[in-house]
């Protein structure tokens, strides 16, 4: 609780502008986030077998973003340009929502549970899609960071989890030069 | 999980107790209304429902300006489309719809195309597509369990496509709920059962999932003690008005309670075993509802301390001051057990998932896996998992 509180803290003395960036700072992380599991994990890649071909994810602070948006190409999800409406989209209803959640302060569910969210589009995509995200924070969060984000700790052993969290640091990384 | 935030909103009207139907007429003028068109199935008819609502708009010189009586048990985006053209025919100004969840989804989904015009539904679809109020729209339900005359919701099939489109806007929320103790009389009893059990899980799992906050708190703990009073009596002498019509502002208090809090794990398994094996929704609450709060009170101390406190609305006063503080939550549970094997005696509600004779042991894996897909899972106080979701159904088995 005194770490959260600390980072709450933090967080909130950001003004506008510095909030704004670090929001789409972690959005941008988290867009490439997801690419790089959808094609390591195989948890998620099984997830993400249930999502029709062309599904589009978009997830965006409202009204104008920060945003970033994924489609789902041959079982992967790559990034996605497109203008027309996502298939399922997750939007903050304001920008300090977003810091708050992308800061790990306010865990996803209960972002959800506290009317912080619209999601738009089918809910089995929305519970499918919060698996995933689920599945990513818990491989790539350290231990006492995934226990606050998320509603159950993750059950990774730790050896792995540095592993895997690793590897997934350094193609995320990849990806951001490759833009 | 701190409740730092919550939102509560319910703007319907509720127009409850003796002579309620009388005071439709006066209400739908109020809202500019002359010509309502009446929706409903051939059900409600048939017991005779029909004639005091005709008796009270024709004394109050109003009359349906149409009557659609068409609506089956699974409607479907065909017969919204047929009721929303009858409407326009017979140039109607208002809807009201007599009935359970299926007529009530139907009307809303008429409404939305007689208000926002054009044949198909599929525009309007998802969160936040309405942009404005839609035409009156008054509910008189007749069963005493689904809430969905305060709730915000309509799902209706799409059959060319094979999809159900799910509709969530506050602009569907009816203008007025209509609680008439002669609606519910002749339910009969096992019905009267499944839909009570039905309201009595939207109350306590709103009361205990991740978004209960104080306000819907209140409704639901005024609902359990209802159904908990009242089903018994109801069961007992199924023509007590007067208990009849607590049963029915149960079922409305709790449709208030969970619209704002939402459900949580009964709710995901058992829309997935109604989907998969066609078990009556209210059943398919009161036999898991049991053992879903073992699970999650051995999960969450949170949760655990309110279905404690729920012990109060189940057994009173006295037993709940009898009982000591860490034994709350296990008489709490006892009770909804107790409860539960009454209606069995009584009425054949089943106790277990093999008791219903509809779902095959082999098909729990794939209900398991089902229920992970349902949103009602995203407001559990515990996270739930396939194995998690799997073991409650194989202790839910028998
Ligand atoms: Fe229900």
């Amino acid at each position: 609780m005194p770490a959260s509180s600390t980072v709450d803290a933090m967080v909130g003395a950001l003004d506008v502008k510095a909030t704004r960036a670090f929001v789409a700072l972690m959005m941008a992380f988290m867009g490439r986030a997801l690419v790089a599991v959808s094609s390591t994990d195989d948890e998620v890649r099984a997830e993400i077998e249930g999502f029709p071909e062309g599904f589009n994810f978009e997830m965006k602070v409202l009204p104008a973003g920060p945003r970033f948006r994924l489609r789902k190409l041959a079982g992967r999800f790559v990034p996605d340009a497109a203008a027309t409406r996502p298939t399922l989209a997750i939007q903050f209803k304001h920008l300090r929502h977003a810091a708050r959640v992308l800061s790990f302060v306010e865990c996803t569910p209960a972002a959800f549970a506290n009317d912080r969210l619209v999601v738009d589009g089918d809910v089995a995509f929305a519970m499918r899609m919060q698996r995933i995200l689920d599945r990513m924070q818990s491989i790539l969060l350290p231990h006492a960071i995934a226990a606050r984000a998320l509603k159950r700790a993750p059950a990774l052993p730790l050896a792995g989890h540095a592993v895997a969290a690793a590897k997934l640091y350094a193609r995320i990384a990849r990806g951001a030069f490759a833009d | 999980m701190n409740r730092v935030y919550f939102e509560f909103f319910c703007p319907v009207k509720i127009l409850a107790g003796t002579s309620a139907l009388e005071h439709v007429p006066f209400e739908l003028r109020r809202l500019g209304s002359s010509r309502p068109m009446l929706v409903t199935d051939a059900g409600v008819r048939r017991a005779g429902l029909l004639a005091p609502l005709e008796r009270a708009l024709a004394e109050g010189d109003m009359a349906f300006g149409a009557v659609f009586e068409d609506v089956p048990a699974d409607s479907s985006t065909h017969v919204v489309a047929a009721c929303a053209r009858l409407y326009r025919e017979r140039s109607c100004d208002a809807i009201v719809a007599v009935g359970g969840g299926s007529v009530i989804d139907t009307s809303k989904g008429a409404n939305i195309l007689v208000s926002e015009g054009g044949e198909s539904l599929e525009p309007y679809a998802g969160a936040g597509a309405l942009t404005r109020p839609l035409k009156p729209f008054f509910v008189v339900p007749t069963t005493s369990g689904t809430g969905s005359e305060v709730t915000l919701a309509a799902v209706i099939a799409d059959p060319d496509k094979g999809v159900k489109l799910p509709f969530t806007s506050p602009f569907l929320l009816p203008n007025a709920a209509v609680l008439d103790p002669r609606m519910t009389v002749t339910l009969p009893p096992f019905l009267t059962a499944a839909t009570a059990m039905d309201a009595l899980t939207h109350a306590v799992e709103a009361y205990t999932c991740m978004a209960k906050n104080a306000v819907s708190d209140a409704y639901a703990v005024a609902a359990v003690k209802k159904v908990a009073e009242h089903l018994p009596i109801v069961m007992a002498s199924p023509g007590d008005l007067a208990a009849r019509f607590e049963l029915a502002l149960a079922a409305t208090l709790a449709g208030i309670a969970f619209s704002n809090s939402m459900t949580g794990l009964v709710h995901a398994l058992g829309h997935a075993i109604g989907a998969l094996c066609h078990v009556h929704h209210g059943a398919c609450m009161g036999l898991l509802l049991p053992y879903v709060l073992e699970h999650n009170a051995h999960g969450d101390e949170r949760c655990r301390d309110a279905i404690g406190e729920l012990l109060l609305p189940l057994d009173g006063a006295d037993v709940y001051a009898r009982t000591a503080r860490g034994a709350r939550p296990g008489a709490a549970i006892a009770s909804i057990r107790a409860l539960r094997d009454r209606l069995h005696a009584q009425c054949g509600l089943a106790r277990t998932l093999a008791e219903t004779g509809k779902v095959g042991r082999a098909q729990l894996p794939t209900l398991a896996r089902m229920a992970l897909d349902e949103g009602a899972l995203a407001y559990n106080p515990v996270a739930i998992g396939y194995a998690d979701a799997l073991a409650v159904l194989e202790r839910a088995w028998a």
